[in-house]
C-alpha cells in the first residue's frame, strides 16, 4: 500500500514552518556564537570590528585574565553552593507547606491558604524588606543568599495540587499500616513527585543561577559574591573605560595580553553560561512539562 | 493516634507561624563592618580609643592593604591623640551608588558614609540623619580653608538655611597656570597627511576637508559626532547655561541655529555619518579603526592614544581644538577647571547617631591638611616620591619608568594610581595623576607634538584664555527638591521637544526656514519660567 502524501496546503506549510523555523534558529544561534568568537579573538580583531561568528587571529588571553582572577573561581564556587542549598531549602520547605495543605481535614488549611495567598499581590518593598533581614542578622552572610524566597506562594500551590492528585487511599493505608505523616511524605509523596521535584529544582536552579540583585543589596564581603555579580563588575569596568575610570591595572594587563575589554567581557559570560549550556540539553524534557505543571487541566 | 498527630502537627504549624511574624521584631543586630552606634551624638573630650565605622567605595585595591593606606591609618591616630580602629565597610565602586541609596533610606550606615552626590542627602536632612556642619565651623579649619578659598565656596557648602552637610571632595588644582581641555577633536592625521590636507581650525576649513575627503573616499562618511560637543564652537550649549552675566537657554538663540545650519550642511552633503547619532562607544571605536571616518567632533582625549596601539590598524589619529566659527571667535573647548581647588559633589557625612561626632569632624577636617594630601596623593617621602629641584613632588623613577607604572603605584596604594583611594577621598593632588600620563599625539600651533594632551595647553594665560566657556565659571546654585521637582516638570517636556527637533533639523526632516515656530513652540511652553528662577539664584550668589 503506497503511502498517502500530504495535500499541496500541508507542504507549503511544512517548507514555510521549516524555514521560519530555521531563521529562529539562526537569530538565536548568532549571539551565541559571537559570543564565544569575541572571547577568543585578538584585540586588535575586535576592537575594528571584524569578528561575527568567526573568530579572528585566535588568543584565549581573555580567559587567561579572567581564570587568573581568584574572585571568578570564588564566586563560582559561590553561586553552585548557592544553587544547591536553594534547592534543598526550596524543595524541602515547600513541599512541607504544602502537604498539610494538600490534606482534607487539616485545621487551619483555610487560614493558611488566605495568608499565603495575600503575600502573592502584596510586597513590604525594598526598604522594608531590607530593614527585615537586617534585623533578622542575615546581612552579608550566606543565608541571605538562600532564605529569602525560598518558598514562595505560587510554588506552594503547585506542590499542593500535586499531592493532592495523589490518592487519597495511599496515605489512608500507609496510617493503617502506621506510617505518620513525615514517613508518608517522604516515603510515598516524594517518590511519586519525582517530575515535579526535578522541574522545580531546575527552575531553581536557573533562577539562583542568574540572581544577582539580592547579592548587590545585602552582600558587602566579596568573598560571598555570586558569579553575577562579578560579571556586572566587569561590566562596570568596561563602561567607566571611556572615562578613564577603569581599574587601570585591569587596563594595563589587558594592554600587554593584547586582550580587548570586550573579549574579556565576553569571556566571562561564556564561563557563566557553561554550566547551564551543559545541564540544559539533558533536562529540556523537564522544563516542557514544568511550564504545564500548574495548568488547569479538563 | 493519627489524631493527635495531627494536633501535635496544628500547634507546631501555629508556632512556627507565630515565630516567624514575629522574628523581626527587635533585634537591631549588627551587621558587621561598622553599623551605626547607637547613642546621643557628641562628646566633649578626645576618648583613649574609638572604634569608628566608614562607608566607602573602592576601585579594586583596598587600602589598609597598602603601605600607604597603612600609613594614614596611623597618622590619623597620632595626630588625633587616640587610638583610633577603623571599621571599613568597602564596596566595590560598581555597586556603591545602589547600597549608598539603600543605607540612606534605611537610615542604616556608619559613623561616615562617603556619598556620590550631596544631593543624594537632600531628601534625608529634615529627618536629622546626618550631623549639621554649619554649628561646628570653628572645628574644621582646614575644611573651611578650601571653602573660604574658592570661589562661591560658601555658597556650595552651605545651604541658603546656614546649614552644612557634608565635607564635600576638593581637587587640589593640577597646574596654576595652562588649560585642561578633555574632549577634543581627532582626525586621521596619516590620511591627512597622505593626500596633504591641513588639519582645520575653522569651520569653514572642517567643512572643506570634510568635502576634500569625501571626494577621495566616496564611500565613506568623513565625520562622525561623537561626543556631540559642537555646542562649544558656536558658543552656545543644548540647555541652560551660563554666558558670562546669566544664565541663557541655548536653543531659542541664533547661535543655536547657526550651529544647526552648519551640521545640516554637512548631513545633506553626505559628509555626516547619520548612524553618529545613535551608535555607541562600541561602535564608535570599531568605526574609528576600520577606515570608516576621519574626523571626529568631541572625543575623549586618551582614546586616540588607545586607538594608536592598535597594531592591526594603519589609523593614527590626532587630538586637537574644536574649530573655530569667524562668527563666534575661539571655540569654547571642553576645558575642565583643573587650575583652581575644585569643590566637587562628593562628599563624607557623619552620621548624627555617632557615638564620636566630635572625633569625626576633627578626622574629615584633618583630610584637608596639606601632610595629609600629600600622603594620599603621593604616597610617603623618600620611597614612592621625593621633591624635584622646582620643589614639587614627583613620583621616583621606579615607578614612573616601570612597565607597568600604574600597577606598582597600585603596590604602593596611592591615590595616583587610580585603583586605591586611601583615606576618606576627601582632597587629592590631582597633579599627581599627570606623574604617571602617557604622551598623547596632539596637534597644537600648526605641528604635531607628543606631550601628555592635558599638559599641551599650559601655556595658555589661566582664567583669561579664550578656549575656557564661562560656564565653567557659574555661580553653584542649589535647588530644593521641591524647586528640582518644579523645574523637571516644566523643562523635561521642553528639553525632550529640543532634542528631537534638533535631530530633525539636521537631518533635513524639519526645515531650517520653521526655526522661529520652533523657538515660539519652546517659548509657549514655559522655558522662560525656569529661566528666570536660574538667574533669580545666580543673582543671590552673585552679589
Amino acid at each position: 500500500m503506497s503511502r498517502r502524501k500530504g495535500s499541496f496546503g500541508s507542504r507549503m506549510f511544512d517548507i514555510c514552518n521549516i524555514i521560519f523555523m530555521l531563521l529562529i534558529g539562526v537569530i538565536m544561534l548568532y549571539p551565541f556564537l559571537n559570543v564565544i568568537a569575541v572571547s577568543i579573538s585578538s584585540n586588535d580583531q575586535v576592537m575594528m570590528g571584524y569578528v561575527a561568528i568567526i573568530p579572528k587571529d585566535l588568543n584565549f588571553g581573555a580567559y587567561q585574565l579572567v581564570l587568573k582572577d581568584p574572585l571568578v573561581w570564588r564566586s563560582y564556587l559561590n553561586t553552585v553552593l548557592y544553587a544547591i542549598g536553594s534547592v534543598i531549602l526550596t524543595l524541602g520547605l515547600t513541599a512541607l507547606l504544602a502537604y498539610p495543605l494538600s490534606v482534607d481535614d487539616f485545621k487551619g488549611k483555610k487560614a493558611i491558604t488566605v495568608f499565603l495567598t495575600i503575600t502573592m499581590f502584596f510586597n513590604g518593598g525594598l526598604i522594608p524588606t531590607y530593614l527585615c533581614i537586617k534585623n533578622m542578622g542575615l546581612m552579608d552572610t550566606y543565608w541571605v543568599m538562600v532564605l529569602p524566597g525560598c518558598v514562595g506562594a505560587y510554588n506552594v500551590f503547585v506542590f499542593r495540587t500535586f499531592f493532592q492528585g495523589i490518592s487519597k487511599e495511599l496515605r489512608e493505608s500507609a496510617y493503617i499500616d502506621g506510617a505518620n505523616d513525615v514517613v508518608i511524605l517522604f516515603r510515598i509523596i516524594f517518590p511519586l513527585s519525582k517530575a515535579l521535584l526535578a522541574t522545580f529544582a531546575l527552575f531553581t536552579i536557573v533562577g539562583t543561577w542568574n540572581s544577582w540583585f539580592n547579592a548587590l543589596i545585602y552582600l558587602s564581603d566579596q568573598l560571598k559574591y555570586p558569579l553575577q555579580l562579578v560579571l556586572r563588575r566587569y561590566l562596570f569596568n568596561a563602561a567607566d573605560s571611556v572615562t578613564g575610570n577603569m581599574d587601570q591595572a585591569m587596563k594595563m594587563q589587558m594592554q600587554m595580553m593584547r586582550v580587548n575589554m570586550k573579549s574579556v567581557q565576553m569571556a566571562l559570560i561564556v564561563i557563566t553560561m557553561f554550566p547551564i549550556t551543559i545541564i540544559y540539553p539533558f533536562l529540556q524534557k523537564y522544563f516542557a512539562k514544568g511550564v504545564t505543571l500548574g495548568a488547569v487541566k479538563g | 493516634m493519627a489524631k493527635k498527630n495531627r494536633k501535635l502537627a496544628f500547634i507546631l504549624a501555629s508556632i512556627m507561624t507565630a515565630g516567624a511574624a514575629l522574628s523581626s521584631c527587635g533585634n537591631n543586630a549588627d551587621n558587621g563592618g561598622g553599623t551605626a552606634s547607637t547613642g546621643s551624638g557628641g562628646d566633649s573630650a578626645a576618648p583613649e580609643s574609638a572604634a569608628i565605622g566608614v562607608m566607602m567605595p573602592h576601585s579594586g585595591q583596598l587600602p589598609p592593604d597598602t603601605p600607604v593606606g597603612q600609613a594614614w591609618e596611623e597618622m590619623m591616630s597620632e595626630k588625633l591623640g587616640c587610638d583610633i580602629t577603623f571599621e571599613w565597610n568597602f564596596i566595590p565602586w560598581a555597586e556603591y551608588q545602589e547600597k549608598e541609596n539603600v543605607a540612606l533610606a534605611s537610615a542604616d550606615f556608619p559613623d561616615i558614609i562617603h556619598v556620590m552626590n550631596m544631593s543624594d542627602t537632600v531628601p534625608y536632612e529634615d529627618q536629622g540623619l546626618f550631623i549639621d556642619l554649619g554649628q561646628y565651623e570653628e572645628m574644621m579649619p582646614n575644611y573651611m580653608a578650601f571653602v573660604n578659598t574658592v570661589q562661591y565656596g560658601r555658597d556650595k557648602v552651605f545651604n541658603s538655611d546656614g546649614q552644612c552637610y557634608g565635607f564635600q571632595n576638593v581637587e587640589i588644582p593640577r597646574m596654576e597656570e595652562g588649560v585642561g581641555i578633555y574632549n577634543t577633536t581627532t582626525y586621521r592625521y596619516d590620511i591627512f597627511e597622505k593626500h596633504g590636507i591641513k588639519i582645520p581650525e575653522t569651520t569653514a576649513e572642517f567643512y572643506e576637508a570634510a568635502k576634500q575627503l569625501k571626494e577621495l573616499y566616496p564611500d565613506i562618511y568623513p565625520v562622525s559626532r561623537a561626543g556631540s560637543r559642537e555646542t562649544g564652537i558656536f558658543h552656545t550649549s543644548d540647555g541652560i547655561f551660563w554666558d558670562g552675566d546669566e544664565y541663557v537657554y541655548g536653543p531659542v538663540t541664533t547661535n543655536y541655529r547657526d550651529m544647526l545650519t552648519w551640521l545640516h550642511q554637512l548631513y545633506a552633503e553626505e559628509l555626516l555619518d547619520p548612524e553618529s547619532f545613535t551608535e555607541d562607544s562600541n561602535m564608535h571605536q570599531t568605526k574609528a579603526l576600520n577606515g570608516s571616518n576621519f574626523m571626529q567632533l568631541g572625543q575623549w582625549y586618551s582614546d586616540s592614544y588607545n586607538w594608536n596601539l592598535n597594531e592591526e590598524s594603519d589609523a593614527f589619529w590626532v587630538n586637537a581644538l574644536a574649530p573655530s566659527d569667524e562668527r563666534y571667535g575661539v571655540a569654547w573647548q571642553d576645558v575642565w577647571n583643573v587650575n583652581e581647588p575644585v569643590i566637587q559633589w562628593e562628599a563624607a557625612v557623619i552620621n548624627a547617631d555617632s557615638d564620636y561626632v566630635d572625633l569625626c569632624i576633627q578626622l574629615c577636617d584633618l583630610q584637608y591638611s596639606d601632610e595629609v594630601i600629600e600622603l594620599i596623593s603621593w604616597g610617603i617621602e623618600g620611597e614612592s616620591f621625593v621633591y624635584g629641584e622646582d620643589g614639587k613632588p614627583t613620583l621616583v623613577d621606579e615607578i614612573k619608568n616601570d612597565e607597568d607604572p600604574w600597577g606598582k603605584a597600585n603596590e604602593w596604594g596611592m591615590r595616583a594610581s587610580a585603583s586605591t583611594r586611601p583615606g576618606l577621598q576627601c582632597a587629592t593632588d590631582t597633579a599627581a595623576y599627570l606623574d604617571l600620563a602617557p604622551n598623547d599625539p596632539c596637534y597644537v600651533n600648526g605641528e604635531l607634538v607628543e606631550v601628555p594632551w592635558e599638559l599641551a595647553f599650559a601655556n595658555e594665560p589661566w582664567p583669561e584664555s579664550e578656549l575656557i566657556p564661562p560656564t565653567v565659571f557659574e555661580p553653584p546654585i542649589t535647588w530644593t527638591t521641591e524647586e528640582a521637582q518644579q523645574n523637571s516638570n516644566a523643562m523635561t517636556a521642553i528639553q525632550t521637544y529640543v532634542d528631537e527637533t534638533k535631530i530633525k533639523f539636521i537631518q533635513g526632516d524639519e526645515p531650517l526656514e520653521n526655526w522661529d515656530i520652533f523657538v515660539q513652540t519652546i517659548t509657549d511652553m514655559g522655558y522662560q519660567e525656569v529661566l528666570d528662577r536660574y538667574n533669580a539664584k545666580a543673582a543671590e550668589i552673585v552679589e
